[in-house]
């Protein structure tokens, strides 16, 4: 501890310089080439001295020199640097350098820095690149702009929540989404969901997603070492997002941006429309077990007809084995007529477009009026926001309404301070279940089904009543769906989070290299969700609901002092700090699973025990930080840092240092320079950094069931073997990276190398259950990774008046590889990460992280599936049967401009990651998905190898026991709907799409000035999520691959069950300065 | 500007020193307002006997079907999943060393006041028996020995061995006589308490049902452990006073239900929301060729012609549902119904047997027979006069096995599981058949032997599950090897 606390003084003191005498005085101001306008805090230093100052807020300036002191340098962020003799007025004027190499880019903490001085990649996505297609939310916005950057979305449903990987995956734990900080301060991001987090549950959204895009200036995105300063905080990365200030212009500008898009539907699964509902009904069936009838008096005797959804044949048969339809059969069903007490057959027909026509057009809009007022000693941003969205399923939709405040006051030249606050509302009517649940209509409409259902009479009819007034819940199905409409008009999940998070930070500046900070951050939310439930046949026959209520709060102090000095060649930053964190957690939740009066939703109407359940969790920590950079001669850098925690979870506190280095030889060897080579920049870093873990693991307790029985509190142990030693997991990373400019810097590369040992994974260990416990928290693990990040700029066109093309090329990869899980458990090979329906994503000793096991075909030797007498396969338990990581992800952006008009668009790309589905697996079974009717299958016998799965061999055994080529029949119904195997729904989940174009039109300077108020004004016709362009041949259902299970945490990854397909959105975007 | 800077380091490590003060709360703050200070045994024990009762009453297919009582009639039942899994049979597994472990914590817990404790310890290791033997009769060999012994100060076995059956069937029988011999030295004065969903805080009915369970036991092991099951029984019957047994109805260990979500009786449950089962062929077809006064408590007539009509086993499709037969109202219809772990008709069942057998059981098989019946009759709400109309009749005592075993059979209903010990033991009722479309095939001509292993034994214990699997010759999981009481032949 104490060799911690001396390393800290350390890097404080080395700050300490001494201040030496100066002699005449030279006054004078600098400007800026753009607009005239003062430049604030630009850099005056006497060359081959220490002696310097910095512009004031009028970007004036008075400087000793000493006699003989003959140049100035002059320096400012975003400008090119001069150097101009000595005279004793000097009225300098800087021009702006639009080159990326002196980007400022804001880093931990909230300092700003030249990116050209930093030791390690970060990546920053700008306001008008994250808004310009007119993406809804944030994590929409980020998919596929930063290069080692996953965004998974979770289905096209309104409000759903997405996931965030930073440089691939390397964690045990569920939640390893990176931390978010919003102008210096973390909020919380995590999603709440109700449900089992394996089958179904609703997601009620991202945190991230309380922030309108259009207030935010830039994200940045640390990476790696980067983050150290965040410690124990930072090890699943950290995304740094500046909202907007009034920095700018000086006066009072108004600005409206607001854009609309329609929403539809754009990647509908491959069903089959050849075959209607019921069992044994195909020509094949007819052929063998009709005993000579007409195919129609097969199909009505024996296969299908509805009475009145119990009484029939098949009727409450959720599948599609039927007979063929659209050939003239005429069989009862649900919607025809009933003529005196009998129904009547009628024409058997397919309706192929009845999924498409169950989905509306949507429309999203989004309106942001902001305020901006800068002066000479304040400047202040106020935005009022409203966005509304409705989804492509009806009867769902999110709205949001927020207001965003900044404001930045200079008191005097010692003291100011800084106010940022945000506040959001977001309600949803309705938001989609997912999963397997009753409340998400997506499995009997289009995996568990009929196909020739008719939307239009279920939409006419769904809220049919009878004399009584009571619903008949006309339906297909009486069995075991609801009809569609009725689920998503009373069966409804309403959302409305109230979000508020602010910071504020007083400064105080005694001299101008020394600056304090005292800072709070405090961010809340107050959520309710309550989900009605009128009836459901499966989960709720007689109606209930649920009512959850979430609180949050998390509060950070930070004390920050930082220096910053120049000598002579040499600049330095200093800064110490030391934080004080606390986030308490609150939740409750009531609801009743049976009602005495349908539709009522509250208490009193409760029928039987209510549902009722309270819990809590506290975390505090504090922390002590210093980070350091060193610069020399604006050509190398050295930044160090180092911080240490303590937590309320964990018994010890942790230290994490880190160091990097960057040097710039274009600088530094004037000869390298030239027409070709414009910019070199080679950097490496060290860090180690760490990730926490939620409270009450290191012990075990006795909890009550949630509800009693005859009103005897039901207690047990914990059956899980807690672990009082637990530490944080680590995280030793190093990269090095090299930046390259050339042709001035029209082409500009960047790639960086990185590795990763994550280890003492936070794991909870799954045991056999047999040994006194169901599972045990270790800290071990190791899991290397490595990856490369390119990016690739290149400003291939540039002519003023003429046509500008820039064209941008991210692409990253990531390899991981389980070292080890705990060497003194050797049985311990596998570990499980998520699972859903008997598959399991698991981290396994030698291979990368996630890779998905289930029961596989059972192969001989030679690689020849083993079918069983029926002819079905035979399954192995427990194989290996996909690999969830992607190879690779790639992002191509081309933005295109000719005098007022740009457009461009952007193409995201993934290869790899394999995905079991849910949907696949029960539209095979339930004969609903084309597969079932390909090569026509159906009509004949089938041998496998011969008439499905043909591009694989088939055995079946022979009288001696001998594997021979398969020759058994069996017939499609049987092979699909009771002869699959997990392996066969795991697809490979690459897809090529075109995330985003747009087209905009500035209106030019001649045509506003003729409209009085207006200064700017921009139009843009938008799209997002534009088309699935290509998606690998395994993928036969054609899902969206960026999807997941029904949990948005690590639980979901490498799963799709019952997705909402996603949609296309199209529109306008409408921006107006005033 | 020194002074100042000096005066910063000072806060600096004033703060610094603050911070290390303050984290002494740090214990306070990680402990979990939720949970509770203590487990109070009583309410350990209702979880695990409410568990246990979840887990294995909401069972109608799976054993219902091996048992030849229920079979499916909207999803037909092509043993599909007959497969390692850690859900349906996985649950009672896990529901097994789970309970084991709760009801070690009440033992470890009064391990100090063990004398004032004795009811509630008694209690708890019955139904560690209990639990075992469920187990044992539904997997064959299984950790046991090395069970339990995960925590490192008992031993850190995470890897445990399967025991075989023939060492687990002894040191049950030994360990449930131990305590019936703790037992009827003298009860304790402890209350079991409220948790004692089972018999309502009665010991006495503990240590009947403790016997009882003996009994069972033992009959169970009669062909292959004969001289530990005529012990066993013999000692039992011949000191009824010492080792009281289950002998009426209003003893029966029945776990009764709350007319409330989430515990309604679990059949009952299934109904409100799915209507997928209905009564197997052989099963009605006995019950009528018997003229079995306790058909119309067992099943409800088709609506269609108000006929008993049996459905048959995995046929290639759907029947028309309202053709089919249903399970009868008293055993699917009532909220706050019943899940059966052991009827007092069972014990005059297995002693008319071991009287059949040879054992001194102080009664003849006739009168034992005769006893089980009417207990078993009056358990269905039939009148006297019909229960002595059927004895006098199709189910007149004809001194064989094969009379106690088939009524047995109907007797058991609803406790599925017995019925399909009863069913692998003694091949009745001889009309069982399996899936008629199994996804096996012709490979097996009878219902599985056993239950899969679960999916996290393959996980997680697989060396140890694989060398169980090769020793006990299991095929597909489930056949292959019949269990070690299971004799009979010509099955595979």
């Amino acid at each position: 501890m104490q060799i911690r606390l001396f390393c800290l003084l350390v890097f404080l003191i080395a700050g300490i310089g001494l201040v030496k005498a100066q002699t005449t005085n030279i006054t004078g101001s600098v400007v800026s080439d753009d607009n005239n306008e003062p430049v604030i805090g630009a850099t005056l230093v006497i060359k081959g001295t220490t002696l310097g100052t910095v512009t004031d807020v009028n970007g004036k300036f008075s400087l000793k020199v000493p006699s003989g002191a003959k140049i100035l340098s002059v320096s400012f962020i975003g400008m090119k640097p001069l150097e101009l003799p000595i005279s004793p007025e000097m009225n300098i004027v800087m021009e702006s350098d639009a080159q990326a190499l002196d980007e400022v880019i804001v880093t931990g903490l909230g300092i700003s820095r030249e990116k050209k001085s930093l030791g390690y990649a970060v990546q920053e996505v700008n306001s008008d690149e994250l808004t310009k297609a007119g993406q809804m939310s944030l994590t929409n916005s980020l998919a596929g702009k930063v290069a080692g950057v996953q965004v998974n979305r979770f289905g096209g449903a309104v409000g759903a929540s997405s996931r965030i990987s930073i440089r691939g995956n390397s964690s045990f734990s569920q939640e390893q989404q990176p931390l978010i900080v919003v102008d210096g301060i973390p909020i919380a991001n995590d999603t709440k969901r109700s449900g089992d987090n394996t089958y179904s549950g609703v997601d009620y959204g991202s945190g991230l997603n309380d922030i309108n895009p259009e207030d935010i200036e830039s994200v940045t995105v640390l990476k790696g070492g980067s983050a150290a300063i965040y410690g124990m905080l930072a090890g699943n990365g950290v995304i740094l997002i500046t909202t907007k200030s009034g920095k700018g212009k000086d006066g009072i500008t108004v600005s409206y941006d607001g854009n609309f898009t329609i929403d539809r539907i754009s990647a509908l699964p491959k069903l089959q429309n050849e075959y209607g509902q019921g069992s044994g009904g195909d020509e094949y069936h007819w052929n063998t077990m009709g005993a000579g009838l007409t195919y129609q008096d097969y199909a009505i005797q024996e296969v299908f007809k509805w009475v009145d959804g119990f009484n029939g044949i098949n009727e409450g048969y959720d599948e599609s084995w039927g007979p063929r339809l659209d050939i003239g059969l005429k069989l009862p069903q649900y919607d025809s007529p009933v003529i005196n007490g009998e129904r009547q057959a009628t024409d058997w027909i397919s309706h192929p477009d009845n999924i498409k026509d169950f989905f509306e057009t949507g429309y999203s809009q989004n309106h942001t009026l902001s305020i901006q007022s800068q002066s000479e000693k304040s400047n202040t941003r106020a935005s009022l926001s409203y966005r509304d969205q409705t989804g492509t399923v009806p009867n769902t939709d999110q709205k949001r309404y927020s207001g965003q405040f900044n404001t930045d006051i200079r008191l005097n030249e010692y003291v100011s301070f800084d106010m940022n606050a945000n506040y959001t509302r977001t309600e949803s009517d309705n938001l989609l279940g997912q999963g397997y649940g009753g409340n998400n209509p997506i499995n009997g409409l289009m995996i568990w089904s009929a196909r020739q259902i008719n939307m239009a009479t279920l939409k006419a009819n769904w809220d049919e009543k009878d004399i009584n007034g009571n619903y008949t819940y006309y339906n297909w199905n009486k069995n075991y769906h609801m009809n569609p409409y009725f689920t998503i008009y009373e069966n409804t999940n309403s959302l409305q989070r109230d979000r508020f998070f602010a910071k504020t930070s007083l400064f105080f500046q005694p001299v101008k290299s020394l600056k304090f900070e005292g800072r709070l951050g405090f961010d809340t939310y107050n959520m309710k969700t309550l989900e009605r439930h009128y009836k459901d046949y499966g989960d709720y026959p007689d109606g209930g609901f649920d009512q959850r209520i979430y609180k949050n709060t998390e509060l950070n102090l930070d004390f920050i002092a930082s220096f910053n000095k120049i000598y002579g060649d040499f600049n330095v930053f200093v800064l110490a700090g030391a934080n004080y964190r606390n986030v308490n957690y609150e939740y409750d939740r009531m609801g009743a699973s049976a009602l005495t009066v349908p539709g009522a939703y509250t208490m009193s109407n409760k029928s039987g025990d209510p549902i009722a359940e309270m819990d809590h969790s506290r975390l505090r920590s504090n922390s002590v930080y210093s980070t350091g950079s060193l610069g020399w001669k604006n050509q190398l850098y050295l930044d160090l840092s180092a911080r240490n925690d303590w937590s309320s979870t964990i018994s010890e506190s942790f230290f994490y240092p880190s160091v990097s280095l960057s040097w710039l030889p274009t600088e530094s060897l004037e000869a390298l320079k030239g027409d070709l080579l414009s910019f070199l920049k080679i950097r490496g870093g060290w860090a180690e950094i760490g990730a926490a873990t939620s409270a009450y693991r290191n012990r075990a307790y006795y909890y009550a069931e949630p509800n009693s029985f005859k009103d005897v509190a039901q207690v047990y142990k914990s059956y899980v073997f807690p672990n009082a030693g637990l530490r944080p997991e680590s995280i030793r990373t190093w990269e090095i990276g090299i930046e390259t400019g050339f042709f001035d810097d029209r082409l500009h590369t960047d790639i960086a190398y990185y590795r990763k040992m994550s280890e003492d994974q936070i794991m909870n260990v799954s045991t056999s259950n047999v040994v006194g416990f169901s599972a045990m928290v270790l800290n071990a693990g190791k899991i290397r990774s490595k990856g490369v990040e390119i990016q690739l700029r290149g400003d291939i066109l540039r002519s003023k008046g003429g046509l500008n093309w820039t064209s941008i090329l991210n692409y990253s990869r990531d390899r991981s590889k389980v070292l080890e899980l705990e060497p003194d458990l050797p049985s311990l090979t596998s570990y499980q990460l998520g699972w859903t329906w008997g598959i399991a994503n698991q981290a396994i000793i030698g291979e990368p992280w996630g890779v998905l096991v289930g029961d596989g075909y059972a192969r001989t030797e030679d690689g020849a599936i083993k079918v069983n007498e029926s002819g079905l396969i035979v399954s192995e338990p427990s194989k290996k049967i996909g690999q969830v990581a992607p190879d690779f992800l790639s992002g191509w952006r081309n933005d295109f401009s000719v005098k007022n008009l740009s457009f461009g668009f952007f193409l995201d790309l993934r290869v790899g990651g394999d995905i079991w589905s849910q949907s696949m697996s029960h539209s095979y079974a339930a004969g609903t998905a084309k597969e079932t009717v390909k090569n026509t299958v159906r009509e004949r016998a089938i041998v496998a190898g011969r008439d499905v799965m043909t591009d694989e061999r088939f055995v079946m055994a022979d009288a001696n026991g001998n594997w021979v080529t398969n020759t058994i029949e069996t017939d499609a119904q049987s092979w699909f709907e009771s002869g699959g195997v997990a392996e066969m729904y795991v697809f490979d989940g690459s897809f090529l799409k075109l995330r985003e174009a747009y087209i905009s039109y500035t209106l030019p300077k001649s045509v506003l000035s003729k409209l009085n108020y207006i200064n700017k004004a921009t139009i843009s016709l938008v799209g997002s999520n534009l088309a699935l362009l290509w998606v690998h041949d395994s993928n036969t259902l054609r899902l969206d691959p960026e999807t997941g299970g029904v949990s948005s945490d690590t639980r979901g990854v490498g799963f799709e069950q019952a997705s909402v397909p996603s949609s296309r959105s199209i529109g306008l975007k409408l921006n107006l300065t005033f | 500007m020194e002074i100042k800077i000096l005066k910063w380091f000072g806060l600096s490590l004033i703060t610094a020193a603050l911070i290390t003060a303050c984290t002494g709360s740090f214990d306070e703050i990680n402990t979990d307002p939720d949970a509770l200070p203590t487990g109070p045994a009583t309410n350990i024990l209702g979880n695990v006997l409410r568990t246990t009762a979840t887990q294995h009453g909401g069972d109608m297919d799976g054993c219902g079907t091996f048992a030849g009582y229920i079979v499916k009639i909207q999803y037909m039942d092509y043993l599909g999943g007959l497969i390692p899994s850690n859900n349906g049979y996985g649950n009672r597994w896990y529901n097994c060393y789970w309970g084991n472990t709760q009801l070690n914590t009440i033992l470890e817990n009064t391990a100090n006041e063990a004398d004032e404790n004795q009811n509630i310890r008694w209690a708890a290791r019955i139904w560690q028996n209990f639990l075992w033997l469920y187990n044992v009769d539904s997997w064959g060999d299984m950790p046991y020995t090395e069970a339990l012994k995960g925590e490192p100060d008992k031993g850190g076995i995470l890897l445990s061995k399967f025991d075989t059956q023939e060492e687990i069937y002894p040191a049950i029988l030994d360990s449930l006589k131990k305590i019936a011999d703790e037992m009827a030295s003298g009860m304790g004065d402890d209350p079991i308490g409220d948790g004692d969903f089972l018999f309502g805080d009665d010991p006495l009915m503990w240590q009947k049902f403790c016997n009882s369970m003996r009994l069972r036991a033992a009959m169970r092991i009669s062909a292959v452990a004969p001289d530990l099951a005529k012990t066993t029984i013999e000692e039992i019957c011949g000191d009824l006073a010492k080792y009281p047994l289950i002998t009426m109805n209003d003893e029966n260990a029945y776990f009764r239900w709350q007319d409330s979500a989430p515990y309604f009786e679990p059949w009952y449950d299934n109904s409100r929301t799915r209507d997928d089962h209905g009564l197997f062929d052989i099963f009605i077809d006995h019950l009528q060729e018997m003229e079995d006064p306790r058909l119309p408590a067992i099943a409800k007539p088709a609506t269609i012609d108000n006929q008993y009509h049996g459905f048959e086993n995995g046929a290639k499709s759907s029947p028309q549902l309202n053709t089919v037969s249903r399970i009868g109202a008293m055993y699917r219809d009532n909220p706050t119904g019943f899940t059966p772990f052991y009827k007092s008709c069972e014990t005059y069942y297995i002693i008319a047997e071991a009287a059949m057998l040879g054992y001194e059981v102080g009664m003849s098989a006739a009168e034992a027979y005769d006893k089980a019946v009417r207990l078993s009759m009056e358990d269905n709400g039939v009148s006297d006069a019909n229960a002595t109309a059927y004895l006098n009749g199709k189910g007149k005592w004809d001194n064989t096995k094969e009379r106690i075993w088939w009524d047995q059979w109907v007797a058991l209903f609803k406790e599925n599981h017995e019925a399909w010990c009863l069913y692998r033991r003694t091949g009745v009722p001889t009309t069982n058949y399996p899936s008629l479309n199994s996804i096996y095939g012709s490979a097996h001509n009878d219902q599985p032997f056993r239950l899969p292993y679960p999916q996290n034994q393959y996980n997680y214990n697989r060396e140890q599950v694989e060398l169980a699997v090769e020793n006990q010759g299991i095929d597909d999981f489930a056949w292959g090897a019949q269990l070690w009481w299971d004799t009979r032949t010509g099955v595979h």
